[in-house]
């Protein structure tokens, strides 16, 4: 843990004394069995699975059309890796919670290519972008 | 008690979502809701699929 890291994690309580903010927790019935990681981004992989590509999902459609199978939770694990560009933000907006959410378009597909909203949240300035969801938007 | 994916009413704003992310902070629990219409609102974040935080109190499960 860096210095900056550790002074992120104190705050001034309502008598003046500093202490340990309480840590952010975030559901974990999402988080069960990662097996994809980046140095990015974290995806948990229900979002994925149970969400982006799970027939009848409201986004599933949308990643099918362009080639996606339902199997297909590396490759687009890979897709949107390649894709993630932190040069390329739009709407980025810092909540009064400290999170932050930005959005990042990126062209994914496998047998057609289109353009695709993705949403990332960060729970602190130095934490990694959680995908929040995924939309096809032109 | 709402879980990931779960679909809902956002009661205060008469839109249905889904539950797409849930943080739990100092006892607090915020619930990150994506609209279900399709369709830019200036009180979502984000486009065409708007998103809103919410409180457990402001849902109802569909």
């Amino acid at each position: 843990m860096t210095f900056d890291e550790w002074l992120d994690g104190l705050e001034e309580t309502a008598d003046g004394k500093l202490a340990f903010k309480a840590k952010k927790t975030v559901d974990k019935t999402d988080k069960s069995d990662i097996i994809k990681l980046s140095e990015k981004f974290e995806i948990p992989p229900d979002k994925i699975k149970k969400f982006l590509l799970s027939p009848g999902a409201k986004h599933a459609d949308e990643f099918f059309d362009v080639g996606y199978k339902e199997s297909d939770y590396e490759r687009l694990f890979d897709d949107i890796e390649s894709k993630f560009d932190t040069s390329k933000l739009t709407d980025v907006k810092k909540n009064s919670d400290g999170t932050e959410d930005f959005s990042i378009f990126m062209d994914l597909g496998i047998t057609s290519k289109k353009r695709f909203r993705t949403v990332w949240r960060k729970d602190a300035p130095n934490g990694k972008p959680r995908l929040i969801t995924g939309h096809r938007e032109d | 008690m709402f879980n990931l994916y779960d679909k809902v009413l956002i009661k205060s704003k008469n839109v249905e979502g889904t539950i797409i992310d849930i943080v739990k902070n100092k006892g607090d629990t915020k619930i990150t809701v994506e609209s279900n219409v399709k369709g830019k609102r200036s009180d979502g974040y984000g486009g065409v699929f708007p998103i809103f935080d919410c409180v457990e109190e402001d849902l109802k499960l569909l």
